[in-house]
């Protein structure tokens, strides 16, 4: 029981992980390919086709919109009904075993052993993942310290607040040293200095780099603040994606115009000379410059059709602003 | 990495065996069991009934304490399949007790505290779990019933010759094999009815309702239908007519050997079943 093996969990002859696994990698952490998950007649997810690659990603949408039906396909505990999903190159299908040893998942609900200390729960966590039993006790400290409940950890997790309960789901999701960190509604319950803590943690494992790490939830600050790449579900159908990262990097000048009489024609008319435009509102619009086009060439297009301006910001949208308009969005996909 | 470097680092070196991870859920699960009092208290009245019976089994080949005691041979027990049958079934009430308090709420606290995603979100199957659990109470089912039982027939047979334990072969394969239908039946209905009922009062009552009020329901059957067949809901009927039939001695003339495998193996089908649909990584919204 104690012999110990190489690292790759199972024995499936030739599956090796992908590169997405090594730290630094560009390649997709996650990719669907047409997956859909249904359960009786409900269909939890349909036809979702995305890769994602980024350090942090967020998984948005309201109740329902099938972010945890998601999380739970990548972890294996449904079999898709169609379509393919592979997480850091496994087969969530065909090779959950290897796929689980990797993966790190703290659920949203309250889940520990109440009647277990902090170490001896992680510790079990750890060696049920596969580490010896001297190193999981090792890592069980040194986690349970990372996240801070280094001092509380001789105590039984049934005694814990809500907060040290939300970091001891987090340490046994670190444990085993994973290679993509699944986490759903990690801020759920913490007040705003442990939340921050959380994000704070959550942060430090990604620029580490060591780690891809997945986050499903419904508050848009915290995705906003730890996530380089955004997914949007709506009813079980992927409705937006971005790449934050690259929004940030990029030189695209979003701007916010208020305007007054004519609306329709002035959106229409710059969107004529290759702006992107977005209706908002009675009299606002959101506009993308393309880099040949200047904001004066805006004004004298508001001249000729006698549009006054009122206001005009340099804004990008936030991911409210995304997340917004994908709520929009009537059975769209990528 | 020491405690005083606090960073996150992906984990590189080797694993335990995967074919055995489930004796990490089983060990640590043993722990917890072997905490309790109750637990303790029914190992060791379990050990009195072979520890008479390894008395008689001396005093059997022992001319001397014959002669203290003025027992003359004739008049003592004999040690033969019966007497086997009659400790077997002392352990098997052991076994019982110890199930009642272990066993069921085994899966009913991981379930309370919704540790099953945590499980099942590692390379641990629903079946690894499950045999994680049961490996528990077959470790301490066995240290009650074939073990004992094994010292025992190994006793008579080395104060008895090896010609006896030639000629008792079966005798001693049936301790064994009876004792594992057992551990097994009454493991799978104790993690079954865990995995059913959270609260370990109810759990209990269910595990004692099966077997105790299965026999009453069963009498009471036979009686207002005037038929027979309520024996097939009294399980340790079912238990004492199986175990006969393994053990080669006298069989139970209220239910067949056979007729009572398949009722057994039918509350057997039944707690796989339940175990099945209630030992999940999440919670179906029916």
């Amino acid at each position: 029981m104690e012999s110990l093996e190489s690292r790759s969990e199972g024995a499936t002859a030739g599956a090796e992980p992908s590169a997405a696994s090594e730290p630094g990698s560009s390649a997709p952490v996650i990719e669907l390919d047409g997956l859909s998950l249904r359960f009786g007649k409900v269909q939890a997810l349909d036809q979702v086709s995305v890769a994602l690659s980024g350090r942090a990603i967020g998984l948005l949408g309201p109740n329902g919109a099938g972010k945890t039906s998601l999380v739970h396909t990548l972890l294996g505990f449904h079999r898709p009904s169609a379509g393919r999903a592979t997480v850091l190159g496994w087969d969530v299908a065909r090779q959950g075993r290897e796929l689980k040893a990797q993966v790190g998942y703290m659920p949203e609900r309250d889940a520990f052993v109440s009647e277990m200390t902090g170490v001896h729960f992680v510790r079990l966590m750890g060696e049920l993942s596969g580490l010896p039993p001297q190193v999981a006790l090792e890592r069980a400290h040194e986690m349970l310290f990372y996240v801070g409940l280094g001092e509380a950890r001789y105590r039984k997790i049934g005694t814990y607040s809500l907060g040290m309960k939300q970091m001891a789901k987090l340490a046994q999701a670190l444990v085993h040293g994973p290679r993509l960190i699944i986490l759903d509604e990690p801020t759920n319950g913490l007040d705003p200095s442990g939340r921050q803590r959380m994000l704070d943690l959550i942060t430090s494992i990604r620029d580490r780099g060591e780690a891809r790490i997945l986050i499903s939830s419904h508050l848009l600050r915290d995705v906003e603040a730890v996530c380089d790449e955004v997914v949007v579900l709506k009813a079980g159908r992927v409705v937006a994606y971005r790449d934050l990262e690259a929004e940030r990097r990029s030189n695209r000048s979003f701007l916010e115009i208020e305007v007054r009489g004519g609306r329709s024609s002035f959106a229409e008319a710059i969107a004529g000379l290759g702006c992107e435009v977005a209706v908002h509102g009675k009299r606002r619009l959101k506009v993308v410059l393309p880099e040949a086009v200047s904001v004066s060439d805006l004004y004298r297009i508001a001249r000729d059709q006698e549009t006054q301006v009122r206001r005009l910001i340099y804004k990008r949208d936030s991911l409210e602003d995304i997340f917004l308009q994908a709520m929009e969005v009537d059975h769209g996909s990528l | 990495m020491a405690v005083y470097d606090q960073g996150y680092r992906v984990y590189r070196g080797a694993l335990t065996a995967a074919q055995w991870r489930f004796m990490v859920l089983a060990k640590y699960a043993l722990q917890d069991v072997i905490k309790s009092r109750r637990t303790l208290v029914t190992l060791v009245l379990s050990i009195v009934a072979p520890l008479i019976a390894a008395v008689m089994i001396y005093i059997h080949h022992n001319a001397e304490a014959l002669a203290i005691l003025r027992l003359p041979i004739e008049e003592l027990v004999p040690i033969d399949g019966r007497f086997f049958l009659f400790i077997l079934k002392a352990q098997f009430a052991a076994a019982f007790f110890l199930f009642l308090g272990a066993g069921t709420k085994l899966i009913s606290v991981d379930l309370r505290d919704n540790a099953l995603p945590l499980y099942l979100g590692r390379p641990l199957s629903q079946a690894e779990y499950l045999l994680g659990k049961l490996t528990v109470l077959l470790v301490l089912g066995s240290a009650v019933t074939w073990v004992p039982m094994g010292l025992l027939f190994g006793l008579q047979g080395i104060l008895e010759g090896f010609s006896w334990v030639m000629a008792n072969l079966r005798l001693g394969l049936g301790i064994f094999a009876g004792s594992w239908v057992v551990l097994l039946l009454y493991g799978l209905v104790a993690l079954a009815i865990s995995a059913a009922l959270r609260a370990k009062a109810a759990a209990e009552a269910s595990f004692v309702g099966i077997f105790i009020l299965g026999a009453l329901f069963g009498q009471v059957m036979n009686e207002t239908l005037d038929t027979e067949k309520g024996v097939l809901f009294n399980v340790f009927t079912l238990i004492d007519s199986v175990v006969r039939a393994l053990m080669g001695i006298t069989p139970s003339k209220e239910v067949g050997p056979l007729a009572a495998a398949l009722a057994l193996g039918t509350l057997g089908a039944v707690a796989v079943v339940v175990l099945r649909r209630r030992v999940r990584a999440y919670e179906v919204v029916e």
